[in-house]
């Protein structure tokens, strides 16, 4: 597992944006990551899924990115899923006792098919 | 992630979980600690803070609120994430004031749960409906310089004595970094506007030089004109009785001529753009003639005037217009500034300094000499030891800058050492052959 932080787009529609990750997620790869999710946010996405299979670390400015987002995007009716957890980010999820907070999901299409389930009616009055 | 043990941290806790929650704690106050020290971009400092926080707690919301002006009790909100920034302006604008002016002068976190047990209030609603758990003051050196608003723990539990032990240490990372980033800003804006005024100043000097270029041919032009009609008019007036005044008028004609030409002279060298041809010559044979040129005025003036010159001067390396320049100036100030009745000496030395070989050559009086305020100042340009010795003296301030200059134009210096009453002695050195 490569320590150098990637972002990339794995797939995207109007409403759910699929986001990879790999490397350490420290606190200058979680500006980037924030900025990312922002763009997708703004751009209209209400719904992102990132997978974390790839991050080989993640420092607590990473877990405080993802909890910020999950938080912005419950309040504008959308949400934040997380898919296949890496062992070093599984532990400080279980550490912290986040896995009730945080959506997380085993596959990318198990995101996938519950992000596109929410309605839209639900995502207006989520928010 | 199939299964999730009941984990809860800060209670109940133990063994190896209880190890791994400290080093959860230690692994953030340093993270923190290095994310801070990283940057002087103040949104990316608090930003990282922030999220270093938040992820440390397991939060989902918080809000800092920054003093912009610590006399003021006034807080600005900065940055807030997991919660709307109308929502936490309201909260702000409650509870900052009441942290910032408590009386007891308490810098503890506050848990809005203990209020809430003490006197429900509506700042106390408003922050738990708001999923708020705990205010805490951001310190740099023992002063507030913001506040920070953390969300409850998602996980559900309470926050300890040892969470806001940790919160504490955080926010005094924070403040001290918020604190060096207002300090280089400051500085940096300190920079820009001290490079403004001396842009400024070198605009100004600049125009000062070239209007005193424009203003010296303006005025010699005439000068010139006049002094050759009046020498025309004294040589067709010889038996006339006007002669005497026309003598003087010629006179006083050159005198504002040279300092006209000393002015232009002045501007040159502070631009540089002066020309110096120095080459070795007999210096004492100079000022043994310059001596003998000078000694009638300066007797007639009731001074007494001596030349001393040690044996074996060596060669000097001079131009010798200039030098003539620079001994005109000094003897003129010494003549100037000393009573009837008082002593100028002339002195010629060889003066070995630093393993290099100099002449030394001083102009030394017994006047009334310079107090140490003015000593200072006494070659800068245009300054005399007040205005008042412009009136009783006359003169433009400028003959003892000008010789200066033209003395490092040599590669060599000109000092003055002297006492208020005891005299004054001006030391040329001149580069040895």
């Amino acid at each position: 597992m490569s320590s150098e932080f990637a972002i990339s787009d794995a797939q995207t529609d109007s409403h759910v944006a699929l986001i990879r990750i790999a490397g350490r997620l420290d606190a200058k790869s979680a500006h980037r990551l924030f900025s990312h999710c922002r763009e997708k946010i703004q751009g209209g996405h209400r719904h992102l899924i990132i997978n974390l299979s790839q991050v080989s670390f993640v420092a607590s400015s990473g877990i405080g990115t993802l909890l910020a987002l999950t938080e912005e995007l419950k309040q504008v009716g959308g949400s934040l899923r997380l898919v296949e957890l890496s062992e070093p980010v599984e532990s400080v999820v279980r550490l912290l006792n986040l896995v009730q907070f945080l959506s997380i999901d085993a596959s990318e299409d198990k995101a996938l098919e519950a992000s596109r389930l929410i309605p839209q009616s639900d995502r207006a009055t989520a928010a | 992630m199939k299964s999730t043990p009941d984990l809860v941290p800060g209670e109940g806790a133990e063994g190896f979980e209880a190890g791994a929650h400290r080093e959860h704690s230690l692994s953030s106050l340093l993270e923190l600690s290095n994310e801070l020290s990283a940057s002087l971009d103040l949104y990316g400092v608090v930003d990282s803070a922030l999220f270093n926080i938040m992820g440390h707690f397991g939060s989902s919301r918080i809000g800092l609120w920054i003093l912009p002006d610590r006399s003021k009790k006034s807080a600005v909100l900065l940055r807030c994430h997991g919660i709307s920034t109308a929502v936490a302006r309201g909260i702000g604008a409650v509870w900052t004031p009441w942290l910032l002016s408590r009386t007891d002068g308490n810098q503890d976190p506050v848990l809005v749960a203990e209020l809430r047990d003490l006197a429900p209030t509506p700042g106390v609603n408003l922050a738990e409906r708001n999923g708020i758990a705990a205010f805490a003051p951001v310190l740099a050196q023992g002063e507030v310089n913001g506040v920070v608003a953390l969300g409850r723990r998602v996980g559900g539990t309470s926050y300890g004595p040892a969470d806001l032990e940790l919160l504490h240490a955080s926010l005094n990372l924070l403040g001290g970094a918020i604190e060096n980033i207002f300090l280089h800003d400051r500085m940096a804006e300190t920079n820009r506007q001290l490079r403004r005024a001396n842009d400024e100043l070198e605009g100004l000097d600049q125009m000062k030089s070239q209007f005193l270029q424009n203003m010296n041919h303006e005025l010699r032009t005439p000068l010139t004109i006049m002094i050759g009609y009046l020498e025309t008019l004294m040589g067709e007036e010889e038996e006339s009785p006007h002669r005497q005044h026309l003598q003087v008028v010629v006179e006083q004609a050159m005198k504002l001529e040279g300092m006209l030409l000393n002015l232009l002279d002045l501007s040159k060298l502070v631009k540089d753009k002066f020309d110096i041809r120095a080459t070795p010559g007999d210096i004492k044979s100079l000022l043994e003639s310059y001596f003998e040129d000078r000694r009638p005025g300066i007797s007639a003036g009731l001074r007494e005037s001596r030349f001393f010159c040690t044996p074996g001067l060596p060669t000097a390396i001079y131009d010798r217009r200039q030098l003539v320049k620079i001994l005109d100036c000094l003897v003129d100030n010494a003549v100037k500034f000393t009573p009837q009745g008082a002593h100028i000496h002339l002195r010629a030395a060889a003066d070995p300094v630093d393993g290099r070989e100099w002449v030394r050559i001083d102009v030394e009086d017994d006047g009334p000499g310079i107090d140490r305020e003015h000593l200072a100042h006494i070659f800068e340009p245009f300054r005399q030891v007040d205005g008042s010795t412009t009136r009783a003296y006359g003169g433009m301030g400028m003959g003892l800058a000008l010789a200066k200059l033209l003395a490092e134009k040599m590669n060599g210096s000109l000092e003055v050492a002297s006492l208020a009453g005891r005299g004054a002695t001006f030391s040329l050195r001149l580069p040895a052959a």
